[in-house]
Order: structure tokens, then C-alpha cells, then sequence
């Protein structure tokens, strides 16, 4: 732009500035009536969001005031406003069971005794709480304090407990004990009266071993604890409970070795725990959600096992565990990546066998991440590298497919993913069966009609064998995930892509930590003694301290004196 | 809380400082670096690489001996130190402009030249119909998602990969086994001393790179014993390069490596697998390239944002801000040589220009710190925890 007046320039520029400014003036200044539709706009918007305000507080006013009915109110001395306070707090629900009867010591006292009916285990409450209670009251002769008789000799339970709050009297209710009040006293009585139907203690679904325990979690906490302080006799281990869902009120219970596990971290997993403001949880997943530290990862970064003798050794190594009722997958924190590729099995073998089983482990993983990607890039990038005779027979099988090899594995891994997910939902014994004749006759049939390569079968075939092969579910269904996108790099750029994409990845996994341990440990960052039970396991005399890089405060593991 | 911030961010161990020095200097030059060896020096290059093998040695000794001394503290902060008074630390700053300029000046470069470097060899050898900017796009693009993170990640990225560079020793020697005829390496020392010179220098061109120490290593855990890991560290790659081009003279000879536009991919083309599994090895070995490149390309370009941070205080979360505009900058200089012969000049160039300007900073800096007396205060941070 030659000899442009400088002059037209600034008028150039300055035009629009003015025209804005005249416009705002206009605004301001125009006739009152669409001043006065802006205004009544304004307002509108203010009188719905004080409305909405109004409401809000009206509602947090209601449920506070619920609350402290619930929470300041005490046992009243009055029986039968107990029992009609608690009747009405629940609703009038037919499942609550209200036993009005007289104790023979005092016939002039009524007494009631109220439980949840199915979550207690009835032939207690008749035996231990009704037959004593109603019979043997007149046959004691010290005449003292009634309540005192019946807590110290006419209730015959082990677990009984005086209260004096309603609110914690309702919460026992709800969680299966039976509670009693007397007329007269302002307290009342909660007697451990829980049993409901259970599950047995069954071999674990998930994570079965040839060698090693049968015995899998089962749904109810107390079971669980049971299970694992049998394995674990040490007055060291300790468990603390905590009730999350604001509804739900969910028993989680954190287990950790005093001494061995790093106090930093059991104080960390205590805080996220509370945390957690939830109003339901139904599975340790709602939990190891809510505490993990990067939710936009798809590596898991807390491990689950249903198997108490791998919670025991997850413990020994300075970890801790996360209980939750309800559900038998226990939370395993902190943990490493090296860790969902090991099986509680590899400890219980002969260490060269568990070394050779981990290190085909390893070959699997790599075949299930990266073998569809590898035979696209080949196919697509670098004829060249295939050799010859394998290059000709692989080009014969695909002479009749009429898809780009992309689309070809995408279609392939696709239906095999339906599959499997299939055969999962699919009822009992048929499922396994389906799956079997779904891949044979698909497989076969596809290959018959020309629209895949024989080799592609197989590569598909051995990816999803291979992604069987990892001990930890949530670990393969990562890898199943990320073989897609991998997938696409290698049909975009070959090799190139593959690399550029595993580079990615592991820019991710080295950033990745769990709970301040870094999620690549001991790889990187490295420390040489850990790497003896990684990749490979050697002998358990040379094992002799715990992984550093899980920061124990012991660090030994067995003391001198194992040579042969 | 301070002993943790303080473990934070002097967390890079040794074994990482060794991992960081050995995959920052093995880039792109070992695709290429024959040539300019072989016109010197003929046959001679099996030795005189030895000799240029000092320089960068004398480098990383100068760079480690200057950081060890200011432990805990990178070339910015060191500067601000060193440079400014008690009275006024400002001037510091001020003062230490020209050096950090210069430094990052390099590294804006050198970035852009690898990233480059390594377009032009992955469409001459595997990729021809892709586009120039598609290839440089993704691998800035990739290397960004890595440097935005923390300089110790950075050091962890590379430690975990360096078991991958060690493969190709082996495929070498495997071609060593194979093809080498002993006759190629004939003449020996017939050689002016103006020739070795030469090829002295257009070896040492090689390790560029080191000066990423400058910003590393202020994050050390040890940096006391840093000197060990970093000499090791040059050494094993001296020994790979010299292995690479021991080969290569042994393979093809002095005559024919002069017109090969990458001897060593030719090399490994010349590489026989045993079983049958694999037919040619050019395109598994440019995967591990792509590796090394890409070491090299991050822990540089994390230097040069580390050095941004540092410089302008700003906070950990604006490092990204920082790293992601700088990606289109080093994207626009990637593409400014207009072809490879420009791009190979603009290559000997910067690393010249990088190793003149590395042991400038170390010499001038030291001899200031010794004029002046001046020390870091901090210890070890193993120590002191």
C-alpha cells in the first residue's frame, strides 16, 4: 500500500471506536420505554434468581431442621414416644417389627424392643433379648436399679451397648441391631442382633489361581475383616471405620500395619476417604473413584482383588486396603503399574516358573496392545520388513479382502469386542459355548467370503487370547481401550505413529502417581534392588526387604540367617 | 511440607542424570555424522572421532564442575547469584541476559533443526507420501505434552527409555560380525595435522547438547557426584558413535560413505536377522530413532520453557502456557531451510554455535565464581534432609 494518507488511516481507525461509542450513548439516552423493557428484563432475571435463593434456603432450613430433631434429640424417658419417634422416622415401614411386652420384675413398666425384620437373625433376639427378658426377670432376687439388671444379667448378648441419642439408636436400627427401651429410663439399649442371608465364602470369579487359598471376599465387612486378621495374627494391623453415602451410609473400612505402612500415605487415603460427599455407595468402585488421583487416565491406579491372602501380602508391603461392605472387591492403595500384571500365584510357585509365566505376561501385554497396530503398519507402511515367502502368502490372503487393513482389523477387533462382551452377559453354562462358535464360525465364515485375510484371524485371535492372559481385569480392559487409538496411528503414519503414540503413553504413565508413589516405579525412576520382583521374581530368601518405593517404615523382611 | 517441596524439586537422581546426558547428545546426528568425519579424515576418522571425543568431554566437565558448585540452582537463578550483587540482585539478572539469550537462543534452534532433520530422513526412508508438516506437527506436537510437565518427569521420560537406545549396539555388531571388510580401513595416519583438526572439530559437532546441564541439573539430588554419571555418560556415547562409525568405514568404505546421504541406515539395512523373522531392520531401527530423537528433542525444549519459567518466575501451571506458544514458534523455524543441504549447514552451524556457546558460559561463569569466591550455600539435598 503506496502513499496511503496518513490521514485516512487514523479515520479509517477511528470510525468505528466513535460509531461504538455513539451507539452506547444512544443506549442510554433513547426513549425510556426500551430503557424500561431492560430494566423490567433485569428484574425478571433478579426476582426468579431470589426465588430460586428463597427456595434454597427454605429447603437447607427444612432438612437442618430435620436434622437436629434427629441429632439433639435424646432418649425420652416416655417409652412410647420412643417407639412412636422412631415409627414415624420411618415412615410407618412394614419391614419394623415393634414388640411391646412387660418385664416380670417390674410388671408396671412397659418395655419395647424394635428391629429391622430380615436383617437380624430372629432365633437371637427370641433367645438372648424375649426369653430372658419376659421370663427370668422374677426369678432375681437382688432387688436393684432395673436398667442395671437388665444391662448387667437379663440381656444374654455379647454386644450390647447403653445410648442416649436417638439418632445413633436409629442408625444401629438401620443396620440390623435390635434396640430396646424401657419405661422409665432415658437411655436405651443396642444389641448386636445382626444376621441377614449371606453369601458363602467362595472361591474368587476373577482372579483364580492353580496353586494358592480357595477362599474369595464376600459381601459383608465382618467376614472380610475376619478373613484377613486370620491370615494376618498381628496386633499391628489396624482398622479403622468410617460410614460414607449420605444415604447409603456404607461401612468402609481402611486397613493398614502400623509400622509398616507409610504414615504419610494412610493419612492421605483418610483424608480423600472424608472427603468423599456422595450420597450412595454401592461398590468400592463409587470409592476408588472418588479417591484416585487422576480420573482422566485409563490406567487404574488402585488396585482391587478379591482374594484376602493378597490383601495380607498388598498390606505386608506397606499398603493399605479399603473395605467396603457390600461388595468383595477390596481396594488395594497405593499402587504401581508392575502390580496388575502380577498374580498372587507367582509368589506361591517355584521362582523360575513364576519368572517364565511373568515374563510371558509381558509378551502378552505388548501382543495385546500393539499386535493389530504392528500388522497394520506392516501391511500399509513396511511391506519390506515382512519376509518374503510370508510377504507373498500374506498378500495372497488379502488379494480378495476389499478393505484398507485398517478397516479390516477395526471391523475384526470391533465384532470380537461384541463378542466378548456377549459371552459375558449371555446366562451360565451357554455363554462360554456361544463365544467359541460366534468367533469360529464368524471367523471362518468371513475368511470363506474374502473379507478378511486369513492373518488377520489370527492376529485377532491371539490379541484377544493374549489380553486374557493379564491376572488384573481392569488393567486388560485399559489395554483393550487404547489397542483403537494405537490402531489409528499405525494406519496414519506406520511405525512412526505406533512410537510417537507409545511415547505418549508413557509421557502419561511417568507423570501418573498413586497416592505420591509414581505410578512407573521401580522403572522410573529406577532403583535396582526393587526390580527383583517386577518383570522377574527371584527366590524368596533373596527378597529380603520390602519395595522402597512404597516407603515402609520397616524395610526389612526377613532377618539374616536364610542361606541354604 | 518445605522438605517435601524441597525433595520435589531436587528429585533427579544419578542414574537419571546419566540417562538425561546420554539422550540428549544420541539424535539426529547419529544418522549422518559419518560423513562429514570420513571427507576430513578418510579412514582416519576411526581415531581422530576418538580425539573429538575429548572436547565434549571437556565440556561436560567444565558444565558439571560449574553447577556442582551452586548445588540446587539452575543457569538462571546460578547467574542471578553470581552476577548480582547482595545489595542489588537485579543487576544479576540484567547482567546474565546475554548468556541465557544466547542459551536459549541455541535451544530454540536446535529444537527446530532435530524436528526438521528428522522429517526430511523419516519421508526419504519410510514415509514418502506423507507431508513435510503433518510429520513435524505431530512429533512438536507429542514432544509439547512431555515438556509441559515438571523438569524432574522430563528426567524420569528419559531414564525410562534409555534401555531402548542401547538395541542398535547390537544390531551394529551383528552387521560388524557380518559384513566388515578389514581392507576399508587402510590407509591409516596419513594425515596432515590440519586434517585432524578438522575432523576433530566436525566430530565434536556431534555431542551438541550438553548445555541442557545448565537447567537439569539445578534439580539434582546429588550433584556433587554428578561429575562420575556425566563423564560415563559422554563416554558411552563416544563408544556408540565410534562402534557406529567403525562399522560403517568397515562396511562401505571411506569413498563410498562421503556420497551416502544416511550411511547408518544403510548400515542397518546391510544387517541379517537370524530366523527369518524380520526381513529388513531399517524400519524396527528408525522406531528406535524416533526415540531418540525425541529424547533429545524434549529434554532441549524443556531446557529452553524451564529456562522461561525460571526467568520470569512464573507460576508451575503458566509452564504450559509457555511451552504451547513456543510450539508454534519452534514449528515456523523448523521450516525455515528451504532443503536438506541448507538444513545439514544450518545442522554444523548450531552445533557449533551451541558448543562455542556452552563452553563460553561454563568458562566465563567459573572464572567469575573464582574471581569472586562465590559458592552455593546448599548442600546435597540427601544430606541435609
Amino acid at each position: 500500500m503506496p502513499n496511503l494518507d496518513p490521514g485516512i488511516t487514523r479515520r479509517v481507525f477511528f470510525a468505528p471506536c466513535i460509531w461504538v461509542l455513539l451507539e452506547f450513548k444512544v443506549c442510554f439516552l433513547r426513549e425510556r420505554g426500551s430503557l424500561t423493557v431492560v430494566v423490567m428484563c433485569m428484574r425478571k432475571g433478579w426476582q426468579r434468581r431470589k426465588n430460586l435463593k428463597k427456595q434454597q434456603q427454605l429447603e437447607r432450613r427444612s432438612r437442618e431442621k430435620l436434622n437436629q430433631k434427629l441429632d439433639e434429640a435424646p432418649v425420652f424417658p416416655e417409652v412410647k414416644k420412643n417407639a412412636d419417634f422412631i415409627v414415624e422416622l420411618l415412615g410407618d415401614s412394614t419391614d419394623l417389627i415393634t414388640r411391646w411386652f412387660t418385664i416380670q420384675y417390674t410388671p408396671d413398666r412397659r418395655a419395647v424392643v424394635m428391629f429391622i425384620d430380615g436383617m437380624v437373625d430372629s432365633k437371637t433376639i427370641d433367645e438372648s433379648i424375649f426369653r430372658p427378658l419376659m421370663l427370668k426377670g422374677e426369678e432375681i432376687r437382688v432387688k436393684e436399679d432395673l436398667w442395671k439388671i437388665i444391662y448387667e444379667s437379663l440381656v444374654q448378648s455379647g454386644e450390647v451397648k447403653k445410648v442416649n441419642q436417638l439418632k445413633e439408636m436409629v442408625g444401629s436400627l438401620l443396620s440390623g441391631d435390635a434396640i430396646l427401651f424401657v419405661d422409665g429410663y432415658s437411655e436405651g439399649a443396642v444389641i448386636g442382633t445382626k444376621g441377614w442371608p449371606q453369601r458363602g465364602v467362595e472361591e474368587p470369579r476373577a482372579e483364580s489361581v492353580v496353586r494358592g487359598s480357595r477362599e474369595g471376599l464376600t459381601e459383608t465387612l465382618r467376614v472380610n475383616t475376619a478373613m484377613i486378621r486370620r491370615r494376618l495374627r498381628d496386633p499391628d494391623l489396624r482398622l479403622k471405620d468410617y460410614k460414607i453415602g449420605k444415604r447409603t451410609q456404607t461401612s468402609v473400612t481402611l486397613l493398614y500395619l502400623e509400622g509398616i505402612a507409610d504414615e504419610a500415605v494412610v493419612k492421605e487415603v483418610e483424608r480423600r476417604l472424608l472427603e468423599i460427599n456422595i450420597d450412595s455407595v454401592l461398590e468400592s468402585g463409587y470409592i476408588e473413584e472418588m479417591i484416585e488421583d487422576d480420573t482422566w487416565s485409563p490406567f487404574p491406579q488402585i488396585q482391587n482383588t478379591e482374594r484376602p491372602d493378597s490383601v495380607v501380602a498388598h498390606l505386608l508391603e506397606g499398603k493399605v486396603c479399603i473395605l467396603t461392605d457390600g461388595t468383595p472387591h477390596a481396594l488395594i492403595a497405593p499402587a504401581v503399574f508392575t502390580q496388575f500384571y502380577i498374580s498372587p500365584e507367582d509368589y506361591f510357585d517355584r521362582f523360575m516358573i513364576a519368572t517364565f509365566l511373568r515374563l510371558l505376561r509381558a509378551a502378552a501385554f505388548l501382543i495385546a496392545l500393539l499386535l493389530p497396530t504392528l500388522y497394520i503398519s506392516f501391511v500399509s507402511f513396511h511391506p519390506e520388513m515382512i519376509p518374503p515367502p510370508l510377504a507373498i502368502a500374506l498378500a495372497a490372503g488379502r488379494s480378495t479382502v476389499p478393505f484398507p487393513s485398517i478397516v479390516e482389523a477395526m471391523m475384526m477387533e470391533l465384532s470380537v469386542e461384541i463378542l466378548r462382551e456377549a459371552s459375558i452377559r449371555l446366562p451360565g453354562p451357554i455363554g462360554p459355548t456361544i463365544g467359541i462358535v460366534g468367533a469360529l464360525v464368524i471367523g471362518e465364515a468371513a475368511v470363506t467370503a474374502g473379507v478378511v485375510s486369513p492373518l488377520m484371524v489370527i492376529v485377532v485371535g491371539l490379541t484377544t487370547i493374549s489380553s486374557y492372559a493379564n491376572p488384573s481385569y481392569n488393567a486388560a480392559i485399559s489395554l483393550r481401550l487404547l489397542r483403537f487409538p494405537l490402531m489409528i496411528l499405525g494406519a496414519l503414519f506406520g511405525l512412526y505413529g505406533v512410537v510417537v503414540g507409545l511415547l505418549l503413553m508413557l509421557a502419561h504413565l511417568v507423570k501418573l502417581r498413586s497416592f505420591g508413589v509414581p505410578y512407573m516405579a521401580p522403572f522410573a525412576p529406577l532403583r535396582w534392588k526393587d526390580l527383583k520382583d517386577t518383570l522377574i521374581r527371584v527366590p524368596w530368601r533373596w527378597m529380603d526387604r520390602r519395595p522402597t518405593f512404597f516407603r515402609p517404615e520397616d524395610h526389612q523382611r526377613e532377618e539374616g540367617g536364610n542361606s541354604p | 511440607m518445605n522438605r517435601n517441596q524441597q525433595q520435589l524439586n531436587q528429585s533427579i537422581s544419578l542414574y537419571q542424570g546419566y540417562a538425561l546426558v546420554m539422550s540428549t547428545l544420541i539424535g539426529v546426528g547419529v544418522l549422518q555424522f559419518q560423513r562429514g568425519i570420513v571427507q576430513e579424515a578418510g579412514p582416519n576418522g576411526v581415531w581422530t572421532i576418538l580425539i573429538g571425543g575429548l572436547t565434549p568431554l571437556a565440556e561436560v566437565w567444565l558444565v558439571t564442575l560449574l553447577m556442582k558448585r551452586f548445588p540446587g540452582k539452575n543457569i538462571v537463578q546460578l547467574t542471578r547469584d553470581l552476577l548480582g550483587t547482595d545489595k542489588n540482585p537485579r543487576l544479576g539478572t540484567w547482567l546474565s541476559l546475554p548468556f541465557l539469550g544466547a542459551l536459549s537462543f541455541f535451544w530454540l534452534v536446535a529444537t527446530a533443526i532435530v524436528a526438521r532433520t528428522f522429517g526430511e530422513v523419516l519421508i526419504g526412508a519410510i514415509l514418502p507420501m506423507t507431508p513435510m508438516e503433518v510429520i513435524i506437527g505431530t512429533l512438536i506436537f507429542s514432544a509439547t505434552f512431555v515438556v509441559v510437565q515438571q523438569v524432574h518427569i522430563v528426567a524420569r521420560f528419559c531414564e525410562f527409555l534409555l534401555p531402548v537406545l542401547f538395541f542398535p549396539i547390537t544390531i551394529l555388531l551383528l552387521t560388524l560380525v557380518q559384513g566388515v571388510e578389514l581392507e576399508n580401513f587402510l590407509p591409516l595416519f596419513e594425515l596432515n595435522w590440519k586434517q585432524v583438526l578438522n575432523s576433530v572439530l566436525s566430530s565434536s559437532f556431534v555431542f551438541a547438547g550438553i548445555s541442557v546441564l545448565y537447567i537439569f541439573m539445578g534439580y539434582y539430588q546429588q550433584p556433587k557426584q554428578a561429575m562420575k554419571p556425566h563423564l560415563l555418560a559422554v563416554l558411552t556415547v563416544i563408544f556408540g558413535y565410534w562402534v557406529t562409525l567403525a562399522t560403517s568405514i568397515g562396511v562401505f568404505g571411506p569413498q563410498e560413505l562421503t556420497v551416502m546421504m544416511w550411511p547408518t541406515l544403510d548400515l542397518v539395512k546391510q544387517a541379517e536377522v537370524p530366523g527369518q523373522l524380520l526381513s529388513r531392520l531399517e524400519s524396527p531401527i528408525l522406531s528406535i530413532w524416533v526415540v531418540a530423537v525425541f529424547t533429545t528433542l524434549v529434554t532441549i525444549f524443556a531446557s529452553f520453557v524451564d529456562l522461561g519459567v525460571t526467568l520470569f518466575n512464573l507460576k508451575e501451571r503458566h509452564r504450559k502456557w509457555l511451552a504451547w506458544g513456543a510450539a508454534p514458534v519452534i514449528y515456523g523455524l523448523a521450516f525455515w531451510p528451504s532443503d536438506v543441504e541448507e538444513l545439514l549447514k544450518w545442522g554444523d552451524r548450531g552445533g557449533w554455535f551451541g558448543f562455542v556457546v556452552s563452553f563460553s558460559v561454563a568458562l566465563i561463569l567459573l572464572g567469575i565464581a573464582w574471581v569472586r569466591g562465590r559458592k552455593g550455600r546448599k548442600s546435597d539435598a540427601s544430606s541435609s534432609a
